[in-house]
């Protein structure tokens, strides 16, 4: 989509946000391109066609999809006159780019001590992404051989029971409730670092993530006295 | 949901009062569902059509399913609720009845549908 030229995306935005009034019944308020395909250029075909709010930067796509030049965005920010939310990212020592907060790709544990990270930091918001199909594996080209995955199932209970207990300290909300006058554009734009026991655990011992939790306070406690795990 | 404070202001002899949006030190955290079917091998090789919604949008699975309907069971059964970006240049293959189902599905249990358009399936519809 990024690729297209303003007028382009301009039209084919227009007529997307006319579908959807058409088939919902109301304008949407937020847009996310596919395969995270938008940049600079798209936010003004956004603010055009009265959609405040974006939601498709993702820095584990940038440079191949995802076309923004923003460097390194991982908390909302003022582009263009719409507010962008990035899919929130964190850094695995060791292996090169950044992964986000998919469900069916990272596990509960590093979703948490990522959130609980960009807290610490100062950050106010962090956003989630999965597929309606995030729940099915074997997908193929034609969805020939699919069938549950309930590793992924599992592992979306246990998240949202864990945002459940977290109340006191996360709110789960939606873009379409987000007022804009309480979005925070001066956060840091820091990626945290998983360490690398939790990203072991998840591809070597699936059930090990408790174990991770213990081996990873030790190691946060070592990080602390040796210096920050954060870029920015 | 929104709070506010109030921040007196002295102004020479006068009082004013600025109202200032209230900013929470919870983090907030958005769950977004990317709500798409797939175009099933539809770029590459012409004599395909894009998925039917019931499989990458519905997950039938002989008689359950485990796509958007299962994502918000599970979501609502610990009183959370997502934004769904729903993709609908595919109301031109699949109809828009099926797509107004989706939307249906997600306004009527009180989550967010929100828009996404893939390129391929906008360039697949509008030619």
């Amino acid at each position: 989509m990024f690729q297209l030229p303003f007028e382009q995306q301009r039209e084919l935005i227009g007529e997307g946000v006319k579908l959807f009034s058409d088939l919902n019944g109301k304008a949407p308020k937020a847009y996310r391109a596919g395969c995270y395909g938008a940049s600079e250029i798209t936010l003004c075909a956004l603010r055009k066609n009265g959609v405040t709010i974006d939601s498709s930067y993702n820095l584990a796509y940038l440079g191949q999809t995802c076309g923004f030049q923003t460097p390194l965005l991982n908390a909302p920010m003022m582009i263009q006159g719409v507010c962008e939310f990035p899919v929130t990212v964190f850094r695995v020592p060791g292996s090169a780019g950044y992964k986000p907060l998919e469900i069916s790709a990272v596990s509960v544990a590093e979703i948490l001590q990522t959130i609980r990270s960009l807290q610490e930091i100062g950050c106010r918001d962090a956003v989630l992404s999965l597929h309606s199909f995030s729940l099915m594996k074997n997908l193929g080209t034609r969805f020939e051989n699919y069938r549950p995955d309930h590793i992924v199932i599992q592992r979306l209970r246990k998240l949202c029971s864990s945002l459940s207990e977290l109340k006191e300290e996360v709110d789960v909300v939606v873009l379409g409730d987000v007022e804009m006058d309480c979005v925070s554009g001066t956060q840091p734009q820091v990626v945290p670092s998983a360490g690398w026991v939790r990203p072991a655990m998840r591809k070597n011992c699936p059930g090990g993530e408790s174990i991770a939790l213990v081996v990873t306070v030790v190691f946060r406690i070592r990080e602390s006295q040796c210096g920050s795990s954060y870029e920015t | 949901m929104r709070r506010t404070v109030l921040v007196a202001v002295a102004v020479t002899e006068r009082v004013s009062y600025v109202e200032e949006p209230y900013m929470s030190d919870k983090l907030r955290v958005y769950i977004t569902v990317d709500t798409e079917t797939s175009m099933g091998g539809a770029w590459r090789n012409p004599e395909y059509a894009p998925l039917p919604l019931e499989r990458p949008v519905f997950g039938k699975y002989g008689s359950r399913f485990y796509g958007i309907s299962l994502i918000m069971d599970i979501l609502e059964s610990y009183d959370l609720r997502a934004t769904f970006f729903t993709e609908v240049f595919c109301a031109y293959i699949v109809g828009h009845v099926e797509v107004e189902k989706v939307f249906k599905e997600i306004r009527t249990r009180g989550h967010d549908p929100q828009l996404t358009c893939t390129r391929p399936i906008a360039f697949i519809a509008t030619s």
